[in-house]
């Protein structure tokens, strides 16, 4: 065997070696994913407060796994200058959706303890309104239109009078913490080409969901499959990852889903 | 937790909650004066002057804290300012939402300056949201020209774009609106983002053929986003025009679970009287629609008598 020859052969060798050592494997062990550049993922958890001067405003919202938002709210209007003082209290409800590359919010809005006064006179009212928002990412913003109906009702006429409140646009900047950043985190046992396991998926305000893990390998494709499902009985996240595993490090290649009430879907062909 | 403050009063949560509260403020005051016009037993004079004062004072509070709402564009449109709009709406500096609202302006004055400005604002370099509030704007726009640019706008590259166009095309209102969103709902090379907007649009249009092509859509389109669009869009329309419907759908062996929840939660948010057509659902079978039922009734009357007939989830 002459000099060359070994040179080539032993370059050769080396190569093939490298190329085995970066192949992909069936996941196994821990693996830690920030998601956001995927696709985002909103909770709008949150305390939003405002206050002007006049108007003092405070609603509390929490959303679900489902995408579900329940909260509250109160506001006082004091305005001395007209002699109009108001405050009430609201029950918000409302959820989150996404179709395509839209996410919605829609909120509805109950104020049911509506009092106050104007010049003097006593005023209560009860209103319900409807608000439906799309989500700026670019902006960190709720940008929407709102409308909705008020029952008022004047004692000292003794009149109650239901009023429509006209369609209007509506605006509103995101908490910092509603960033739309998530992440996931999977301890995986192999069993054979199988794999199996736990993970959570973490919402950049701290919220955490309990995953279950589940995969298969294919060395064919050198790629694995993963499928994370709520750990307990519900229903409100399912995704499904196809990824290469080198190292411990998961290269997401796709993702497609739900959590929190909204599709999630990544695809490195697609983007 | 707190929210980032804006250092633009017209920005933050108030701009979500303090409209609505504004626009109760101005409504408690119209519909003083309106009960105070027939009252039988009129306040003194000197009482229903200060009232009238109030009036005229408060309610232009909205407009001096926020110009951004349709309901003060009279305000707003009295001195039409085409330049001064232009200027803003193009302004990088200026707040987006208060750009927005200039855009929106822009395209209801309708002038041919006007115009001009927009279709170049649409082809520079605008944020998405101006760009879909000016197509919003044009559907309030009396330049006939107008519709075939929402036309052409809700076949777009942009998205967001797009969606606004739809929404403009649902206040246009007409039957050519309702056709394009029509077509738009039901052709699947439409983008979903825009198709499931076109759904909710129709919900907003006021005429028999739109709350068809939503019916239809309901049960031809098998798309769950889609499907859920179409179910909110017809709880968009008065509860009295879509009551038939919503019994037919929510007592059909044939819908899943899941639809008929999607179904009680779009009726719960419908204009009317809905409480007792949502009370026949708190005993039906499936658990999940009679939670929903009891859900929707809770939050429409949170007394604790409201659904104490009905089973448990």
């Amino acid at each position: 065997m002459t000099t060359p020859f070994k040179i080539k052969l032993f370059t050769l060798m080396f190569l093939v070696a490298n190329v085995l050592t970066l192949r992909a494997e069936n996941i196994s062990g821990s693996y830690s994913n920030d998601c956001t550049s995927l696709v985002k993922l909103w909770d709008l958890t949150g305390t939003y407060t405002e206050d002007n001067g006049i108007e003092t405003e405070s609603i509390t919202m929490n959303m679900d796994a489902n995408g579900v938002i329940t909260g509250n709210g109160h506001f006082d209007l004091t305005d001395d200058a007209d002699s109009v003082y108001l405050a009430g209290d609201a029950n918000i409800s409302g959820k989150v959706t996404s179709a395509g590359k839209v996410t919605r919010v829609k909120l509805t809005l109950k104020i049911t303890s509506g009092t106050g006064t104007v010049t003097g006179y006593d005023v209560t009212f009860l209103s319900t309104l409807n608000e439906s928002f799309e989500v700026d990412d670019l902006d960190r913003m709720l940008i929407g239109k709102a409308s909705g109906k008020i029952k008022l009702t004047v004692p000292a006429f003794g009149k109650t009078r239901s009023v429509p409140v006209p369609t209007g646009s509506v605006a509103a900047n995101l908490p910092d913490e509603v960033d739309g950043n998530w992440g996931l985190t999977m301890d995986a046992t192999p069993n054979g080409t199988k794999t199996g396991g736990t993970g959570v998926l973490n919402l950049s305000n701290g919220k955490t969901i309990d995953l279950g893990v589940t995969g298969t390998y294919s060395s064919k494709n050198d790629q694995s499959k993963i499928s994370l499902k709520n750990a307990d009985s519900s229903k409100s996240v399912a995704l499904s990852i196809v990824g290469q595993s080198i190292s411990n490090n998961l290269s997401i290649l796709s993702l497609k889903g739900k959590a929190l009430g909204q599709k999630l879907q990544y695809s490195t062909k697609t983007k | 937790m707190k929210s980032n403050s804006s250092a633009n009063p017209s920005d933050g949560i108030r701009s979500k909650v303090f409209w609505p509260v504004a626009l109760l403020l101005v409504a408690v005051l119209i519909a003083i004066a309106f009960v105070h016009s027939r009252s039988r037993t009129p306040p003194p004079a000197p009482s229903e002057e200060s009232v009238a004062t109030a009036i005229s004072n408060v309610a232009t509070i909205p407009y001096r804290a926020t110009p951004s709402h349709p309901s003060h564009q009279t305000l707003f449109e009295a001195e039409p300012e085409t330049a001064r709009l232009i200027s803003v709406m193009l302004d990088k500096s200026v707040a987006l939402q208060v750009r927005r609202q200039a855009a929106r302006s822009l395209a209801k004055i309708g002038t041919e300056e006007a115009m001009a400005a927009l279709k170049s604002a649409l082809t520079n370099d605008n944020p998405p949201y101006v760009k879909a509030a000016l197509a919003e704007g044009l559907g309030q726009c009396p330049n006939p020209e107008s519709a075939d640019l929402l036309r052409q706008l809700v076949n777009g590259k942009d998205e967001t774009t797009a969606r606004g166009a739809v929404r403009g095309l649902a206040a246009r209102g007409d039957a050519d609106a309702a056709n394009t969103l029509g077509n738009l709902l039901f052709n699947d090379q439409t983008p979903l983002s825009v198709r499931t907007e076109a759904a909710l649009g129709l919900g907003d249009v006021d005429l028999p053929t739109a709350q068809d092509l939503l019916m239809r859509a309901v049960t031809q389109i098998h798309d769950e986003d889609i499907l859920e669009s179409a179910i909110d869009g017809l709880g968009r329309r008065p509860f009295s025009e879509t009551e038939d419907f919503f019994r037919n759908y929510l007592n059909s062996p044939d819908v899943p679970a899941d639809a008929k929840v999607l179904a009680i939660e779009a009726v719960r948010d419908a204009d009317g009287d809905v409480a007792p057509f949502l009370s026949t659902y708190l005993n039906d079978a499936n658990p999940d629609v009679r939670a929903a039922a009891k859900s929707a009734l809770d939050f429409l009357d949170p007394t604790p008598t409201n659904s104490t007939a009905g089973k448990s989830g």
